[in-house]
């Protein structure tokens, strides 16, 4: 079952994406096992809205990000752009779709090259675009540049130079050079500091309405999601546990790992910090391969035995509230 | 305040720091290692005198005449005045005077240390550049395109374009040509529409053919890991002894036997690059792969492989003056550091100054390019700048 019904509107949508990474071991470097990252993640992203992919490290988020821009090859699945599916396609049949997704990633400092100078680094995009020579590209770059809010004197600067904050506005100058209709953010303000987080966050939102851009936003914070998104995906372990409207997921979250993640979240009024939410820290052994059953069962406080011999399957408990989860209550339109 | 106003106000500002380019940076680290600056300065001055021994030393009426032949005059000391009253004008040395003396065959010194400075020079900048260039390209394969893997039939047709050069030059010229001819088809073959079709639909008792082997990565620097077992010194030794003595041969077959050390280098640079975001980034504008490798990615891998490279150049003229030193080098009638040495151990009792001064030079020359060599790692290396 697919969490969503075939949409007009809808600009990129993933059915059921896989990714497996083996494991190698010994002197002929053979395959042991399996380490399924991604399996069965479905989504869909309406244009000009904001999707939010929730978890923890390791869940897989980055590299549902990496297969949407094919970066990384899926093992299954399609992701299907503007109808098309990209899943796979080689570097020639992907080339007009490249224009389309862009990337902004986590970390400011890897993410500029170092022997270029911002000028550089931005006319890369706009050569795709098919604007050559160094003066037709000055205009464009200043263009870019006040888009992000940075002074058009940074064009000849190189990136150590600015701060992180700056870097990442460059980054998401260099995205927007090719005109992309959908942004993959990749925890764009996770190795900010807080005051900087709000102007980044605040950037890409304003960007959002100017624009009409689509972002895949990817965080491991709640808050930030709660404020950006129109969607949320709540991911453990590779696989989607809650997908539904963001106001759904704050106000009726129905997966365990939904709400202990949310009483996680400290109470800036109360000013208290959160209670201890009793879940057990992960089993290492694990992490290679899931025990049959709930993914989530090892440490989902409210456990059943059903949990530990099949994996739910993501469900509908409403129109647009999908939860993967035995004790989910049923559609109410199917009663 | 609305989101842009924020974006706005904060994004503004101007980094504090003075602005400096890469170049006033280095520049301004590098004065400080007083060893690579002494190093760098001694290069100049090696490099200025081998460019303008070059040009005193060469034509029909050189201003230095290396080869010119004074039997009365030989095994004059450093800064003898011509003695036998017999000399034609043209044959006395320039300024009254022998400055570095004159060896067995009345010869001047001087100017035999003038021309053997750009065998030097060129000997070592010419081998370290191929070496560099076989490194780069060698190394920018194993880590770009390392995790590919050559299929069977690859292998085949490299064998046996490999078994027919062979065969040719053994003297087997028939078979030999016929193997080339055929492995050149089937190359052809294999990377036309045609070939590219047939193959697709091979019969089940060929697909054996389209089977993966080896990865390039693996070949690569396996095949570096076998090259390095040789010592590289009697590797040279031997091909020069088969090759015609001549500079450029030299030059070819130090150049052909150092690659080893840059390839891994680049290899070792390309795979952490090929890793990193602003990669990521430009593949996912679309970049093609040429250009991610020669903008991204080769600048970034460029300082270790310039170091090594600086230090390459001291060992290639090392290795020179060692062959031409045991006779394997440039031939006679030319002038090198190390065949000026060769030729003064016979005296080196009577006249000192002929394995001396050659010596001293060598020495010197090295040293420098070790010292700026060292000195460059350490500046482009952020954790060593620590240590000053």
């Amino acid at each position: 079952m697919e969490p969503h019904k075939a949409e007009s509107m809808d600009l990129l949508r993933i059915e059921k994406l896989k990714k497996y990474f083996p494991v190698r071991r010994g002197f002929f470097q053979r395959t042991v096992g399996w380490v399924r990252a991604v399996e069965d993640v479905s989504l869909y992203l309406a244009r000009g809205k904001t999707l939010g992919l929730v978890g923890e490290s390791g869940c897989g988020k980055t590299t549902v990000a990496r297969m949407i821009l094919n970066l990384l090859p899926a093992d299954g699945g399609r992701i299907l752009y503007k109808g098309n599916d990209i899943c796979g396609l080689s570097d020639k049949d992907m080339k007009p779709f490249r224009k389309e997704i862009q990337i902004v990633f986590q970390d400011p400092y890897g993410s500029l090259n170092p022997r270029m100078t911002v000028g550089q680094t931005l006319s890369e995009g706009l050569r795709i675009t098919g604007i050559r020579g160094r003066t037709d590209r000055r205009e464009p770059i200043e263009r870019l540049l006040g888009l992000v809010g940075m002074a058009p004197t940074a064009i000849d600067r190189y990136p150590h130079e600015f701060s992180g904050g700056q870097r990442q506005r460059i980054g998401i100058a260099r995205a927007l050079s090719v005109e992309p209709a959908l942004v993959v953010c990749d925890e764009p303000v996770s190795a900010l500091d807080v005051s900087i987080q709000a102007q980044i966050i605040n950037l890409l939102k304003d960007l959002q309405d100017r624009l009409g851009l689509s972002y895949v936003f990817i965080s491991h914070d709640l808050n930030v999601v709660g404020y950006l998104c129109h969607q949320v995906a709540v991911m453990y372990r590779g696989q989607i546990m809650e997908y539904a409207p963001a106001e759904k997921v704050f106000e009726n979250p129905l997966h365990p790992y939904t709400r202990v993640l949310l009483a996680a979240l400290p109470d800036l009024e109360s000013g208290k910090a959160p209670p201890a939410t009793g879940l057990e820290s992960e089993r290492p052994e694990f992490a290679l391969t899931p025990p049959e059953g709930c993914r989530f069962r090892m440490r989902c406080p409210e456990k059943h035995d059903r949990c530990r011999l099949l994996n739910p399957e993501l469900t509908p408990v409403d129109d647009d509230h999908w939860v993967r989860c035995w004790q989910a209550p049923p559609h109410s339109t199917r009663i | 305040m609305s989101p842009e106003t924020t974006s706005r106000a904060f994004g503004l500002e101007e980094p504090a720091a003075p602005k400096r380019t890469r170049f006033e940076e280095f520049w301004r680290l590098f004065r400080r290692n007083r060893m690579a600056l002494a190093g760098l300065v001694i290069f100049a001055f090696f490099f200025g005198s081998a460019v303008v021994g070059w040009v005193l030393t060469s034509g029909n009426r050189p201003l230095f005449d290396p080869a010119l032949v004074r039997l009365q005059e030989k095994l004059r000391p450093p800064l003898a005045t011509p003695q036998a009253t017999s000399l034609k004008p043209e044959e006395r040395p320039v300024g009254g005077r022998y400055l570095f003396g004159t060896d067995d065959l009345g010869r001047d010194v001087f100017a035999r240390m003038l021309q053997g400075a750009w065998v030097s020079l060129t000997v070592g900048f010419v081998a370290v550049g191929i070496s560099v260039a076989i490194g780069i390209f060698m190394g920018g394969l194993a880590g770009f395109y390392g995790d590919r893997r050559i299929r069977l039939e690859q292998l085949l047709v490299t064998a046996v374009l490999l078994a027919g050069a062979s065969l040719l030059t053994a003297g087997w010229r028939a078979s030999g040509a016929w193997m080339l001819v055929l492995g050149h088809a089937w190359l052809f073959w294999s990377i036309s529409p045609w070939g590219i079709r047939c193959r697709k639909s091979l019969p089940a008792g060929l697909r054996f053919l389209r089977k993966n082997t080896l990865m390039v990565d693996t070949l690569i620097m396996r095949f570096v890991d076998i090259m390095l077992c040789f010592p590289s010194f009697f590797l040279i030794l031997t091909v020069v002894a088969l090759l015609p003595a001549s500079i450029y041969n030299i030059m070819i077959v130090i150049g052909l036997t150092s690659w080893e050390g840059t390839a891994r280098f680049v290899r070792a640079e390309f795979l952490s690059l090929r890793e990193q975001d602003f990669v990521s980034a430009a593949k996912a504008l679309g970049v093609g792969n040429l250009r991610v490798i020669f903008r991204h990615m080769v600048p970034n891998a460029i300082a270790p492989v310039l170091v090594s490279a600086t230090l390459g150049v001291a060992s290639a003229i090392l290795t020179e003056a060692g062959l031409s030193f045991l006779g394997f080098g440039v031939p006679p009638p030319h002038a090198t550091w190390g065949n000026i040495l060769s030729d003064g151990k016979r005296f080196i009792f009577d006249a000192p100054w002929l394995t001396f001064i050659p010596g001293a030079a060598i020495l010197i020359v090295v040293l420098s390019f070790n010292l700026f060599g060292e000195g460059l790692r350490d500046i482009l290396n952020p954790r060593l700048r620590e240590r000053q």
